[in-house]
């Protein structure tokens, strides 16, 4: 692959706090730029190391989903001089708004995202933030984005988490189809991971809603 | 009475500080007067560290009513730290309240010790609706006010900041904190450590372990300090800025007793300037615990009738920062 001169920067789509997104063409083909900026209040060498090793595990997170069959944008190329990941441009519609307008398609949708989530648990795959503004629907079909916050692990907590943070989010936003939704997403999730497995996680994601710590996490979804 | 304004005498006795402070409602501080207890050798023993408070309180207590130039009687409310704690520590501070408050026959308030750190905090600093970051030997956490109560933004999912870099003094042999830090100044060398954070919360004992394989591998001190503090504290403010993102709050305030690390405060400065908020300062003499934190608190939470009958006293060691309304926050934020 080449060097960082092939990509021709488009616009910037947004500002967060760990990465900055933007919108670039490489070869015709429209991409999207991951970047994770320098932080000036950290040690110049501790910031290279961590922003490198994040860089690396959310491109392998992302590579090793797509293998597993769980619907993500595909890596194009991975440039760890700037910390950046170049990824598939997904052309589709944000979650939200079809929560927001569309409740029947989005019930349709929600066992969709039962299955995605139950693959990617299933092959070892926790995404960290799995919330309606991290799920883009093309052609009808929900495909996660931002793997930040991800990481390798089978261990029932971080795969609860998961569960935990999606209904949390869709409760503070769309409260009147929450349960519906959630009873949608279990079904998709049960028939990829199994009905015993599945009640395993949810049980533990009662267990998590207990613990005050969890209580303002949904929060950074709201509006 | 002084006045028309109240006075409240707070006892802190959590951990190996027992203070005691008298504060007047109008947010006057008229005296703080504090000892701890220092261990010979190794970390705080409960017990030791709850022998000597029973041994000093006395003084202390003098020395404070003293400072403040009144006489006993004049105090009007009796305020004493009820948690998180060392069980023991705290069960000596609440022993000798419940006794003042019976003698005086004033009104007893139990105050949670986390939110006193921040209470105290805004009050010297003048601020009004911050996030907070909670760093000290046995507490990490972010929290701001937010309908009605502190509500926890990010913890540590396992040891507190103060205490990985304690312990790693201790085991390098240079003592607890400051003593990291101080090394750190000499240090030339920064070796990567795993700087482990999880959305807002974070994880210092995989750091703490690979600081002390540093340590046994030949590295020397001043670099092994320079890489443990440097990651520990971009961690903190790493999760700080999220949670500031996420809360939009205009202020940020460290407190507790790693608070008073000067390069935390220098790292803290660097991240505002990337928002639209500003650092409040804290003087020293209130980041770590002390009894004027739990006076202040105390007639804050006596205005709106949070008294507490003795019956009902009893201390509460694993007391959560979110487990208590906080009425008298006047803003709202969100």
């Amino acid at each position: 692959m080449g060097g960082q001169e092939e990509f021709l920067s488009l616009e910037l789509v947004k500002i967060g706090a760990e990465a900055v997104i933007y919108k670039v063409i490489w070869r015709g083909l429209l991409l999207i730029a991951k970047r994770r900026v320098p932080k000036p209040y950290r040690h110049p060498d501790l910031d290279i190391e961590i922003r490198r090793k994040r860089t690396i595990n959310e491109a392998r997170v992302m590579h090793r989903s797509k293998m597993l069959g769980v619907s993500c944008p595909a890596i194009i190329h991975v440039e760890l001089s700037t910390s950046t990941i170049y990824m598939q441009y997904i052309e589709g519609r944000d979650m939200r708004e079809i929560l927001a307008c569309e409740p029947e398609e989005a019930l349709r949708i929600a066992t969709k995202i039962g299955e995605l989530v139950g693959k990617m648990h299933r092959g070892g795959i926790y995404h960290g933030d799995v919330v309606p503004s991290n799920i883009m629907v093309a052609n009808g079909l929900p495909v996660l984005i931002d793997f930040g916050l991800s990481g390798f692990s089978l261990e029932i907590e971080e795969q609860a988490i998961d569960v935990h943070l999606l209904e949390r989010s869709l409760k503070a936003n769309y409260p009147a189809i929450t349960d519906s939704f959630m009873q949608r997403f279990m079904k998709g999730y049960e028939s990829i991971v199994g009905i015993e497995y599945a009640r395993q996680v949810y049980q533990r994601v009662l267990e998590i809603r207990k613990r005050a710590r969890y209580v303002t996490r949904g929060l950074r979804h709201e509006g | 009475m002084l006045g028309n304004s109240r006075v409240c005498l707070g006892i802190e006795s959590t951990a190996h500080t027992i203070g005691f402070g008298i504060v007047t409602s109008d947010g006057e501080i008229l005296s703080n007067e504090l000892e701890t207890y220092r261990p010979t050798s190794g970390g705080i023993h409960p017990r030791e560290a709850a022998q000597h408070h029973a041994q000093v309180a006395h003084e202390v207590l003098r020395r404070a009513i003293q400072k403040a130039g009144i006489s006993i009687d004049e105090i009007d409310i009796v305020a004493f730290s009820v948690g998180p704690g060392l069980g023991p520590c705290l069960r000596t501070g609440a022993t000798i309240a419940r006794a003042l408050a019976l003698r005086l026959g004033k009104p007893l308030v139990a105050v949670n010790h986390g939110i006193a750190h921040i209470e105290i905090g805004k009050l010297v600093s003048g601020g009004t609706d911050p996030l907070v970051l909670y760093v000290a030997g046995g507490n990490t956490l972010i929290t701001a006010h937010h309908e009605g109560r502190y509500r926890i933004f990010g913890e540590t999912l396992d040891i507190a900041a103060g205490n990985c870099l304690d312990a790693f003094g201790i085991y390098a042999g240079i003592g607890p904190m400051p003593a990291p830090e101080l090394e750190a100044r000499k240090g030339t060398t920064l070796h990567p450590l795993p700087v482990r954070v999880k959305g807002m919360d974070v994880s210092f004992s995989g750091l703490l372990t690979a600081a002390k394989k540093l340590v046994d591998s030949g590295v020397s001190i001043p670099d092994a300090s320079l890489s443990i503090t440097e990651a520990a504290y971009s961690m903190l403010v790493e999760v700080l800025e999220r949670a500031l993102a996420l809360t939009m709050k205009k202020e940020i305030m460290t407190v507790g007793g790693l608070a008073r690390s000067r390069r935390l405060r220098e790292m803290i400065d660097e991240m505002v300037k990337l928002h639209d908020a500003r650092q409040l300062y804290v003087r020293d003499e209130f980041l770590g615990d002390n009894g004027a934190m739990i006076a202040w608190t105390g007639l804050l939470m006596h205005m709106h009738g949070l008294t507490i009958d003795i019956s009902q006293s009893k201390v509460r060691p694993r007391l959560r920062i979110d487990e208590e309304e906080a009425p008298w926050v006047g803003r709202k934020s969100s």
